[in-house]
């Protein structure tokens, strides 16, 4: 069993949690319409083996996206942050990603088709 | 009716292949006359060669699927100046840590023909290799927990027969009557509702097709080149002329990777990025019983699969750990999951105690398909992703792969299986869930 240190609940199963997959690959901006950096996002892996950061969703606690840092090949967990934190220093200090409610937000204002125009043209607003 | 088979593997087989010359080391007689010796006398299998500098073909990696093509370059195409580099020792990997099921029931073409060719080279492997690997026809049922599971199944076995495939669905009184030991308890958490039956199915005696595989290519010439890891390639332009090993470098024309596990390890090196993960996925032994298991019995619901071995054992496994990983060890909840189940799909499982279990390490692709491909490089060829199917694709696997290599182009039935089909958008996705490979 992983025991994975979850910044709300304190240190839980792993069985409490569900599993995403490697963190590393970046959603390319919803209006992008490059086919290959799309293509890179959804297909290509470094499947690292060694040192990885992934998300994890702690399904059965407090239903936050984690980036759990965990090796491949020892299964040692080196910490768990939450994922809004991990993309936010990742993208220099903009929220985006999994677990970040701008991105979120932004994209249901988008599906509902209420969207204003200056967001789409603002690209790189949301940090991505 | 009976359909016309699609694929015929007597078809596929020269007729003026080289018989393995084997023929007389192994006999019911030197087995009692070594054993009245004390078993000191044994000749060598095969060879323990030097590299050579150069080499026609190049296959990286000495489990069942490399061996197999190096047989297959041998006796189809006759190109016997092939070494196959291994970093261990030889079938130490997967092709010993599989849950040895055969059977052909895939739906999604590409798949189907396949794995059927595959399983047509297993009804005929022990004489063509001259090496007994117990392939036992036991058949395979696959079992409906639900009508709808059943009308699924239905329709993947008109897919089945549509193809010349044998295939018949079962209702739940059928099944009790071949298999009486399975739930058909009222309580059952997954009642029986019907099965597929598949009397070709069954299992093969798994380390034997890495033996039989190494001894049939090395009778041929092909070098199999143990404790030779492959630390780099080397490279001019966008041809790949080479690899660096820890015992010196090798150059061939083709190199071929079949290194299912460590696929992205291997490829990193010539610095391609594929749509591959590495996932465990474990197996368990029992203690041996008496025989009580006729059949090889998977579950639709649970992807839980079980048969008897021809020791006593119970044989089986489940899902997939869940997590990227490496380590060769498998987790306890996966255990208790998988125990869940096995005993209630069959009940007597339940006063039968775990010998052993262990894990292997999948290369998960993004579709749950395999890959025997080229690569973007000249000269460097792909065999990997074997997700779930690998040990029953062995021979097929190595057929296709081999016509790959000889021809540089796609054996027909392994046309679909490229490595651009995920750009493409023509994916293999057989579970329908799309490019999370913990899923598949």
């Amino acid at each position: 069993m992983l025991r994975i240190a979850c910044p709300f609940c304190g240190v839980r199963d792993h069985s409490e949690f569900t599993y995403l997959g490697d963190a590393e690959p970046q959603r390319p901006a919803h209006q992008d319409q490059d086919a290959k950096r799309w293509f890179d996002y959804v297909y290509l892996r470094d499947n690292p083996c060694g040192k990885i950061s992934e998300y994890w969703h702690h399904l059965h606690g407090c239903r936050e996206w984690l980036v759990v840092h965990r090796d491949t090949q020892t299964h040692e967990i080196f910490g768990a942050e939450l994922a809004r934190d991990f993309n936010a220093k990742r993208n220099n200090g903009l929220s985006g990603g999994i677990g970040s409610d701008k991105a979120g937000q932004a994209s249901r204002e988008q599906s509902s088709g209420l969207a204003r125009p200056t967001l789409r043209e603002g690209g790189g607003e949301d940090g991505r | 009716m009976k359909r016309p088979r699609l694929v015929d593997a007597r078809k596929e087989l020269k007729r003026d292949r080289p018989k393995v010359a084997v023929g007389k080391r192994n006999s019911a007689y030197g087995v009692f006359r070594h054993g009245l010796a004390g078993n000191r006398n044994w000749r060598r299998n095969w060879r323990d060669p030097e590299p050579q500098e150069s080499y026609d073909v190049i296959i990286i990696g000495g489990g069942g699927h490399g061996l197999s093509t190096a047989y297959y370059l041998a006796s189809q195409h006759g190109i016997n100046k092939v070494a196959v580099l291994e970093r261990g020792y030889f079938g130490g990997g997967n092709v010993g840590r599989n849950t040895t099921i055969i059977r052909s029931n895939y739906m999604i073409p590409g798949n189907t023909l396949f794995y059927e060719l595959s399983l047509q080279l297993w009804e005929s492997l022990s004489h063509e290799l001259n090496y007994n690997m117990m392939v036992s026809h036991r058949g395979h049922l696959m079992l409906a927990h639900s009508p709808p599971a059943l009308d699924a199944l239905r329709r993947r076995a008109n897919t089945m027969w549509m193809n010349g495939i044998d295939v018949e669905v079962l209702t739940r009184e059928e099944v009790r009557r071949l298999s009486p030991d399975l739930n058909f308890s009222t309580g059952a958490r997954f009642p029986i509702y019907g099965a597929t039956w598949q009397e070709r199915g069954g299992s093969v005696r798994h380390d034997a097709v890495a033996w039989g595989f190494a001894r049939a290519a090395d009778s041929l010439g092909v070098d199999i080149l143990q404790n030779t890891e492959v630390t780099g390639f080397l490279r001019r332009g966008d041809k790949i002329t080479g690899v660096q090993t820890n015992r010196g470098t090798i150059h061939a024309e083709r190199i071929g990777m079949a290194v299912a596990g460590r696929t992205s390890q291997v490829a990193a090196m010539a610095g391609l990025r594929l749509p591959i993960e590495s996932h465990l996925l474990q197996a368990f032994v029992s203690e041996p019983i008496k025989p009580c298991l006729d059949q090889v019995v998977s579950s639709t619901a649970t992807h839980f699969y079980i048969s008897q071995s021809d020791r006593g054992g119970l044989v089986f496994g489940g899902h997939l750990d869940g997590y990227n990983s490496y380590s060769q060890r498998g987790s306890l909840p996966l255990v208790q999951e998988v125990m869940a189940q096995a005993q209630d799909v069959f009940p007597p499982a339940r006063k039968v105690r775990l010998l052993r279990h262990w894990a292997g390490i999948m290369d998960m692709t993004m579709d749950g398909s395999p890959i025997i491909a080229r690569t973007p490089l000249d000269g460097l060829y792909l065999n990997g992703g074997w997700c779930y199917g690998g040990f029953k694709a062995t021979p097929a696997s190595g057929f296709c792969f081999a016509h790959l290599l000889a021809t540089d182009e796609s054996h027909p039935v392994a046309a679909r299986h490229t490595l651009s089909r995920f750009a493409e958008g023509a994916l293999i996705d057989e579970e329908g869930t799309g490019a999370l490979p913990k899923a598949h």
